[in-house]
């Protein structure tokens, strides 16, 4: 039975080794070198929580009774059929929490989308929340767009 | 020897493995429009009817017939829940709307399609039925 020979010359295995052990300093070096400015994700967390807090403005605003309950349905179908579109958006970007701010859009049947109420320019990300509203066989869309105050990118 | 090579030949790879990790971890972020074709379709089911109850009440009011009144009703409400689609990126499509009439009873079927780039959800046929007696 025959056995492998060793060679004795590791002078090949060294030059292996070297290379490998170069490149990965190389590499390494240059992983540092090199800064690839990677943004972290944002946590979907906080886009949730923005998500949550324009539905939490339009629950409230939908669940207060109307003053004519008789022929509306809630306080923001009854403010919207009044046409007084300012008023419920103000009420609805009021019922945002203290770190949210937000735009208010409205569009009344086949209409377009038209900012009302006190609104100011979106810093950073926004996300936009939609709800249909109808009342006396009006139809609007109402959509608050929301981002922290601040901006988050 | 070929233990130390495998060793740094692991390492090199264990260090690209890891660059490329964070390089391809971006993370997908939250879109919170994945269940949109879901709720537009629970929007449509409950303001369809009503709507076009509400819509042909005004028209007979204004002295339509009955005819004219559901039917002028049940397009103004699909164009008007069509546009409403149109502005929150779900696209709402109502085919085939049928307006049939039994002695005041109104029944209107329409085929409807609401779809976004997450989803399609079909329903055919959609009923409504408005009782004028």
């Amino acid at each position: 039975m025959q056995h492998r020979q060793v060679s004795p010359d590791s002078s090949a295995q060294v030059h292996v080794l070297e290379m490998l052990t170069l490149f990965w300093l190389f590499f390494m070096s240059a992983t540092f070198i090199l800064q690839l400015q990677i943004p972290d994700p944002v946590s979907s967390s906080s886009d949730g929580q923005l998500q949550f807090a324009a539905e939490d403005a339009f629950v409230q605003e939908m669940g207060f009774v109307a003053l004519d309950s008789t022929n509306h349905t809630n306080r923001l179908s009854e403010v919207l059929s009044q046409g007084d579109l300012n008023v419920a958006c103000d009420a609805l970007l009021d019922g945002l929490p203290d770190p949210v701010q937000g735009n208010c859009w409205v569009a009344k049947n086949e209409g377009d989308l038209a900012r009302h109420g006190q609104g100011s320019t979106p810093i950073g990300r926004t996300m936009s929340v939609h709800r249909l509203v109808t009342d006396s066989g009006e139809v609007w869309t109402v959509t608050l767009q929301v981002w922290y105050v601040g901006g988050v990118e | 020897m070929l233990l130390a090579t495998g060793i740094v030949l692991m390492l090199s790879l264990l260090s690209m493995a890891w660059f490329g990790v964070s390089v391809a971890g971006l993370g997908d972020p939250y879109d919170p429009g994945t269940d949109e074709v879901l709720q537009v379709t629970e929007t449509f089911s409950d303001v369809w009817r009503p709507l076009i109850e509400n819509r042909s009440s005004a028209f007979i009011s204004d002295g339509a017939d009955w005819q004219t009144a559901v039917d002028a009703a049940a397009n103004s409400t699909s164009a008007d829940l069509m546009r409403h689609g149109e502005h929150r990126g779900v696209e709402i499509i109502l085919n085939e709307i049928i307006v049939s009439n039994n002695s005041g009873v109104f029944t209107i079927t329409c085929d409807v399609g609401i779809a976004d780039r997450h989803a399609r959800l079909q329903m055919s046929p959609f009923e409504a039925t408005i009782d004028f007696n």
